[in-house]
């Protein structure tokens, strides 16, 4: 049986003052399923959510939201979101106000949704004290704990993340991992903006990249890393390498992961010819390196050195 | 429905608590201007406390602040959600968002209205002042409520396009309450005027005078109708603009 589609974009176009932001998107979050939404900054990524939500309207193109028993319309107030930054609460009344404040809006009773966000709170990690405390006395990372169990408390039927672990600790952004599997697992649709590009490679079932308002690449993410695997090489070196050697040719395959590890996305002749060239690089070691989600949006952004990754 | 009211309930007390000096401060004030207006007709006019005079001006100012509460109330939230960033969770629910702000300057308005009525009842009992007014009427007052919306969604529509209208509420603010007094009396054309019919009505149903006819009752409700219906379908439009535009949040 095929798996109902939650979310269905269909061609979405969209310009504001004539320039082209969004160009024939198209897009589709199966129930059950995780999809990452990549891109940089100004890429279009917001306005798409924005548009699949409802709060913008496209100039062209269709969204569709479905149920998971195929019904076509959604009732206002089955997504679970949460905005980029800090768009997601009342600051200055407590964690505990917010979410039955926010849950009303979606139909679940006050005394109900608080003892949900007891519950998920606590998944998150923010202790059952600090819940009846204004939201602005929370760190960044709090915040944003808080925002993501509010989120969850109608039980909504697709959840749109925009910047999820956006101030999160290691250890809370692994518990999200985990979380985001446990609802995909329940059937829901996720759709994940995100530049944090670990946490989609170990999360997303598919990834969607956007470049200047158009889908430049769709696909499964093992398939994609499959895909993009390259005999690519990581060189380490005895000394910090702040400029790359100009005998090298290759200077576009060559990226900085520390400072004294190069990857070389090329060919093992060609990476011989690079360190030949380069007598005076003291290279300790180097090794075959598989593809990683960040280089492939390397791969496809083109630029060296402007990785806009947390 | 009820759940938003509940949830709304929360909201406000949990705002009051936060600010507990300030709430406190603002019931303060009403308690002092109700005890100008007790002790200041008297003085200006040098009658003796109480009577028609006294009833009407308690009545205006309390249509006043009713009005102008529901007035401001759905413009000046939508700037603050706006400005807070939260205008779009807020349009994420399940209600629709005029819905919401209505509900939401309603509840703040009968909560401020039933304060209102407490200290009015406790400075009668402390000055032995009788104030005249026919419970009959009420259905006036929401009349009148029904038109206010009206003209409070529209002002709405114009804070969502415009982003700031904040000087908008100054000159009603100042406008309003000679606009409610004229309104006392009837006059020709006072049908055309917005809320004009309504206001005449409360007056009459509340303090007395003429007697309220149906033609009286059918022309305030009509107009307040048109007011109600207009007002919404500009928000409706203006909100789908603003979606268009992409500015539902710019503030």
């Amino acid at each position: 049986m095929d798996v109902p589609r939650a979310i269905v974009a269909s061609e979405v176009s969209k310009s504001f003052n004539d320039k082209p932001v969004l160009v024939k998107v198209s897009l589709e979050v199966l129930h059950g399923q995780i999809v990452g939404l990549l891109g940089p900054n100004g890429a279009g990524k917001t306005t798409l959510i924005k548009i699949i939500l409802g709060l913008l309207l496209a100039d062209a193109g269709q969204v569709f939201l479905r149920t998971r028993d195929g019904r076509a319309r959604v009732a206002p107030g089955r997504i679970g979101v949460v905005m980029e930054g800090n768009r997601n609460h009342y600051a200055n009344v407590s964690a505990m106000t917010n979410a039955v404040y926010f849950s009303a809006l979606r139909g679940v009773a006050p005394r109900v949704a608080a003892g949900r966000f007891r519950h998920w709170a606590a998944r998150f990690g923010l202790d059952e004290e600090v819940l009846p405390q204004p939201l602005a006395s929370f760190s960044r990372g709090m915040q944003q704990k808080a925002a993501l169990a509010t989120s969850l408390l109608h039980d909504p039927d697709f959840v749109v993340l925009d910047e999820p672990t956006l101030g999160l600790d290691p250890g809370s952004r692994l518990e999200l991992e985990k979380i985001v599997r446990t609802l995909a697992e329940d059937g829901k649709g996720l759709l994940i903006a995100s530049h944090d590009l670990g946490f989609i490679q170990r999360t997303a079932d598919r990834v969607v990249f956007i470049r200047a308002g158009e889908v430049v690449l769709d696909d499964a993410t093992a398939q994609l890393i499959r895909r993009y695997e390259k005999p690519w090489y990581l060189v380490r070196t005895a000394a910090e390498v702040r400029e790359l050697p100009p005998a090298w040719r290759s200077k576009g395959r060559w990226r900085r992961r520390d400072a004294r590890t190069l990857l070389f996305t090329g060919g093992w002749p060609e990476l011989r010819r690079e360190l030949c060239a380069a007598p005076e690089l003291e290279v300790t070691a180097v090794q075959k390196e598989t593809a990683s989600l960040e280089d492939i949006f390397m791969e496809i952004q083109g630029e060296v050195g402007d990785v806009d990754a947390s | 429905m009820w759940t938003l009211l509940k949830a709304e309930a929360i909201l406000s007390f949990a705002q009051f608590r936060r600010y507990f000096l300030n709430s406190l401060l603002s019931l303060g004030i009403m308690v002092l201007f109700f005890y100008g207006l007790f002790y200041g007709i008297a003085l200006f006019v040098r009658a003796p406390l109480g009577g028609s005079s006294l009833s009407s001006l308690v009545l205006g100012f309390v249509v006043w602040t009713f009005t102008l509460g529901i007035l401001h109330g759905i413009a000046q939230e939508i700037q603050t959600e706006a400005t807070r960033g939260t205008l779009e969770q807020l349009a994420l629910g399940r209600y629709r968002l005029e819905t919401l702000f209505v509900v939401r300057s309603a509840f703040t308005v009968v909560v401020s209205l039933l304060m209102a009525l407490i200290i009015v009842a406790a400075l009668q009992a402390v000055t032995g002042v009788r104030l005249h007014f026919n419970p009959g009427g009420l259905p006036a007052l929401l009349i009148l409520a029904l038109g206010v919306v009206g003209l409070s969604l529209a002002l709405g529509a114009l804070a969502l396009y415009f982003k700031d209208v904040s000087m908008l509420f100054t000159i009603i603010q100042f406008g309003f309450l000679p606009y409610i007094l004229a309104a006392k009396d009837a006059f020709a054309g006072q049908a055309l005027l917005p809320l004009a019919p309504a206001l005449h009505l409360a007056f009459r149903s509340f303090v007395g005078g003429e007697p309220v006819t149906t033609a009286m009752a059918a022309t305030a409700l009509l107009n307040a109708l048109v007011l109600f219906l207009a007002g919404l379908g500009l928000f409706r439009w203006v909100y789908g603009v603003v979606r268009r535009k992409g500015n539902l949040s710019m503030y």
